[in-house]
């Protein structure tokens, strides 16, 4: 243990070169062989000096990035971590400020010097293959999902829910051997000291820990001591010191000495602000509502018959797969007529239902199969002859964009084509293929993610995934640092359709078009709900009477509302405890 | 000259002097490399580099940059080559001598001498380190030290390198090449002392900022708890101190300070060497015996009389003799200067290998070709 006192001499606990071990094997070889030439000495030379680690006076990682714009908020918040708070902090920016790529950057950083070998990521469970797919495609860095208690030694940079690793066996597992660096995304699920969620990162051993959080304290300012004493205690005092100097009043909300407050903080939090750093231009929504035709209103129906009368019928007679299926089924004829029709073929032709309703499958294949265009692709067409900007066009399914595809040849509408079913080499080319020729970037979900799109600013859903994060990430595609322009956002639905039930709940309950990417998370995340949004969503659609789906929407209205509400209120806090421009906060 | 441009330029010279072909084409170079060359670089026959990380999606190209994949490949393979051998420093003109002594401030003494000078080929060992000083940061450094057949050693700059370096067809090994290592090891040693008292203290400061924070903390934790007298108190207390126990150890392993030497070439060089005698204008001085080489440019044989400084330059002041610029800046040089070692020390260079050396203050570095022997301390 080191002299707090400064009293042990240098020469006592002096530190000696040691020399490598390995030495005397080229020695050794000296005088074996007559050696290589002057240039391959001198290369050797070069390769060493190239190789060199000198600290943290500049980022090394930029260029090996893909993908990845260089901001300068960025930057500076790498470097403050690397070089002032050592690898230790609370990474606190505003949504949407990239505090995903900062976690990246430093990692990375962490990596090339060789002082990072073994690296665990804690986000929510929903975003764990986000976060696998951003470390490689844009940091090219192998993160693997832990699956089993097994995989915790097998991998050097590992990936794992919270929910997973606070649990037996992980628990132990996590906890056995030193990580090199943690990050925690979402990181305001540490705000209590008494959770299996703190005790777990206390107890892992790290050398650098970032906790990632927009909102570290969301109801009182113990979340914002617990959230600091995991990273270095004692640096807003002891539990009682602090509550008596910096909590106002009973209201534990309110801090007191705001300004002396801060100062401790800025010793282990880097914040950024949007009007700061940087300001995105604003969203501007566009509701396309469709009235289908009767041949597609009819198999809608029926389609929707057939799904609400086996996804409600006795609990067990369906299997899970089965149920997922209609769930599938329910989003395709969302879609398109041609997305469902294969899914109708497919279960026509398997053993998951009896023979009459397989009977009931074929005709509705039958009834798909005979509609040759769709409405919703009319409209798109009439948007796009409206139009003179580049488009980003989603869809979430393959069948679906091979019908548009088609659809804007004939219209004679160049399309770049983008699905995760091509090797990159393609994906690359239909990237630069919109950039400089193509009118309309036509994309399955895998659309773009980690690539620059922002010149174009139009995104069309022609579908709407009932993960409304999913949406989010269509239009975090062009809505991101380094948009200049106003973003349009064009829905297209078809009325009286499970979509316009989203519409409903996300456009005007929350406005969630309005929100920045990353907020509606938050948001959700507000809400005391065990289930997906889409699970909510799939059960009240497959209510059977009209009164019962109108209650449980109104009710799930309510429950967004007060959810944003919450989170509206966390921000506030946030803005006082933690912004020293923020109007009003107390002295 | 940009990274990049330093990237390509060493990437484009190494695969050509290996065998491979190289073609460039927009932001990729194409290579064509031999099965031996292929396996090594774990690339495969024919693969494209390209230096622009957006580029790196066409036809799959290794990116080289910083960290990635492929420069490391490539860098590893440039290491594992040139370990050993031999070279020659070709010099044309002669004025290298006089612009050595002038360099090292001695020309006022030496320059009558220089016509008398005898001009020799000796051979120095060249030994190159890599040094990697770690705790919770890193910091590395390259480093040659070249040892003359006195066993005299001494740190040679970088670029150095960039003389007119040829490959000498009969490197004349010196027999006990341990013994220059141990030189070298000791010059190294002393030319890092200080960079590696400022690591250490600095990593000592922060793990003494640290402990200290944490004893604070979970001391007064445990007072509150107990003040509080809640139920379960012991059971609150043995739970605070275990947490505390792994706080310190993982705020001991963070700070850690260690500073490892790794020698990753090693190479005779012959250099055209000069000796000659300077006559210092003193009643009772004694001539003054240097050598010097034309490659590294140091001259040997001097050393400051105030400190002991054998690295120059130096001034020759008629009352006190031979001055380093610091020594020499101190009244009449009559008092040691504040802060500087005493003669003798190794701070700012060594003559190891003549029994007069010694190691840094508490250094214990230990050497393999010493038999893992302790060095002095």
């Amino acid at each position: 243990m080191p002299s707090s006192s400064g009293e042990a001499g240098p020469a006592e606990a002096a530190l000696s070169l040691t020399f490598n071990a390995e030495d005397r094997s080229i020695l050794e070889s000296a005088g074996r062989s007559p050696g290589a030439s002057t240039q391959a000495w001198l290369s050797n030379a070069t390769a060493h000096r190239m190789s060199l680690v000198r600290g943290f006076e500049r980022l090394l990682a930029w260029p090996s990035l893909r993908g990845v714009t260089r901001y300068e908020h960025q930057e500076r918040t790498a470097l403050r971590v690397l070089r002032d708070l050592r690898g230790r902090a609370i990474l606190a920016d505003e949504v949407g400020l990239g505090k995903t790529v900062e976690a990246g950057l430093i990692l990375k950083e962490y990596v090339i010097r060789g002082l990072v070998r073994r690296a665990l990521i804690l986000p929510p469970p929903g975003l764990l293959t986000q976060w696998r797919d951003e470390m490689a495609e844009k940091f090219r860095l192998p993160f693997e999902l832990v699956r089993s208690a097994r995989d915790w030694d097998r991998q050097p940079f590992l990936l794992a829910s919270l929910d997973t690793a606070k649990r037996e066996p992980h628990r132990t597992a996590a906890q056995a051997n030193p990580w090199d660096l943690i990050v925690v995304d979402e990181a305001h699920r540490l705000k209590s000291r008494t959770t299996l969620n703190w005790r777990l990162v206390a107890g892992l051993r790290k050398r650098y820990m970032l906790l990632l959080t927009a909102t570290p304290v969301q109801n009182n300012l113990d979340e914002l001591f617990n959230l600091v004493s995991l990273l270095k205690p004692g640096q807003l005092q002891t539990y009682d010191a602090f509550t008596e100097r910096y909590v106002g009043s009973a209201d534990r909300r309110i801090p007191a000495r705001v300004g002396e407050l801060r100062g401790r903080l800025r010793d282990i939090m880097v914040r950024n602000r949007r009007d700061t750093a940087l300001e995105l231009p604003p969203r501007r929504v566009h509701a396309v509502a469709v009235r289908l035709s009767p041949g597609e209103r009819r198999l809608y129906d029926d389609v929707t018959e057939f799904v609400r009368g086996a996804y409600a019928s006795p609990s067990g007679r369906l299997p899970f797969a089965a149920k997922l299926t209609l769930i599938v089924l329910q989003r395709e004829i969302g879609s398109s007529t041609f997305a469902a029709a294969r899914t109708l073929a497919k279960l026509r032709d398997g053993d998951t239902f009896g023979l009459e309703d397989r009977e009931r499958l074929a005709a509705l294949h039958e009834q798909a199969i005979r509609i040759d265009r769709n409405v919703k692709a009319d409209h798109l067409l009439a948007f796009l002859r409206a139009t003179e900007e580049k488009v980003l066009l989603f869809t979430q399914y393959v069948r679906t964009l091979e019908y548009l595809e088609q659809v804007l040849r004939a219209a004679g509408i160049s399309t770049a084509v983008y699905h995760g079913g091509l090797p990159r080499a393609a994906k690359d080319r239909a990237v630069e293929s919109f950039r400089d020729r193509d009118r309309v970037f036509l994309s399955t979900e895998a659309g773009g993610e980690g690539r620059n799109l922002q010149f174009a600013r139009t995104v069309v859903n022609y579908d709407l995934p009932w993960n409304p994060l999913r949406i989010e990430q269509r239009i975090g595609r062009v809505h991101r640092l380094g948009q200049r322009r106003d973003v349009d956002v064009v829905n297209i639905w078809a009325e009286d359709t499970i979509e316009a039930y989203l519409v409903e709940l996300l456009d005007r309950k929350i406005h969630m078009f309005e929100l920045v990417v990353g907020e509606l998370d938050l948001i959700l995340g507000q809400l005391d709900e065990r289930r997906s949004f889409e699970e909510i969503l799939m059960d009240i659609w497959a209510l059977r009477g009209a009164e019962s789906r109108r209650e449980a929407l109104r009710r799930l209205g309510d429950a967004l509302v007060r959810a944003r509400a919450r989170y509206e209120d966390a921000q506030s806090i946030n803005e006082a405890v933690l912004d020293a421009s923020a109007e009003g906060a107390p002295a | 000259m940009t990274e990049a441009e330093a990237f390509r330029s060493f990437v484009v010279d190494f695969l050509r002097r290996e065998g491979a072909s190289v073609s460039e084409e927009g932001p990729l170079l194409w290579i064509g490399a031999g099965s031996p060359l292929a396996e090594e670089v774990g690339l495969g026959a024919r693969f494209a580099l390209t230096f622009d990380s957006d580029a790196s999606g066409r036809f799959e190209a290794e990116v080289i940059a910083p960290g990635s994949y492929g420069l490391e490949r490539l860098l590893a393979a440039a290491m594992r080559r040139g370990r050993t051998g031999g070279s020659a420093f070709r010099v044309e003109s002669a004025e290298w001598a006089r612009g050595t002594l002038e360099g090292a401030g001695l020309l006022g003494l030496g320059a009558a001498e220089l016509g008398r000078a005898v001009v020799s080929e000796t051979t120095l060992l060249v030994f190159a380190f890599r040094v990697t000083l770690t705790s919770d940061e890193k910091v590395e450094a390259f480093q040659l030290v070249a040892v003359d057949e006195r066993g005299e050693a001494w740190p040679v700059p970088s670029d150095r390198l960039d003389g007119d370096l040829v490959d000498d067809a009969a490197p004349a090994w010196i027999p006990d090449l341990g013994a220059g290592y141990r030189s070298a090891a000791s010059a190294l040693e002393g030319a890092l002392a200080g960079t590696v008292e400022t690591f250490r203290s600095a990593s000592v400061r922060m793990l003494d900022e640290e402990v200290r924070r944490i004893l604070q903390y979970y001391d007064r934790t445990v007072q509150e708890i107990r003040a509080a007298n809640a139920p379960g108190v012991a059971d609150l207390v043995r739970a605070v101190e275990s947490e505390r126990d792994r706080r310190l150890g993982e705020a001991l392993e963070r700070f850690d300070p260690k500073a490892v030497a790794s020698l990753v070439s090693v190479r005779a060089v012959r250099v055209p060497t000069a000796r000659l005698s300077l006559a210092p204008a003193r009643e009772g001085a004694a001539s003054l015996d240097v050598r010097m080489d034309a490659w590294t440019r140091r001259v040997r044989g001097a050393r400051c009389e105030g400190c002991g400084d054998p690295a120059g330059p130096w001034t020759w002041e008629p009352g006190s003799g031979l001055r380093c610029a610091p020594c020499a800046s101190t009244s009449a040089g009559s008092a040691r200067p504040r802060g500087r070692p005493r003669s003798g020390t190794l701070r700012r260079g060594t003559t190891a290998g003549r029994g007069t050396a010694r190691s840094p203050r508490g250094s214990k570095a230990r050497s393999p070709a010493a038999g893992g022997s302790r060095r002095s301390g």
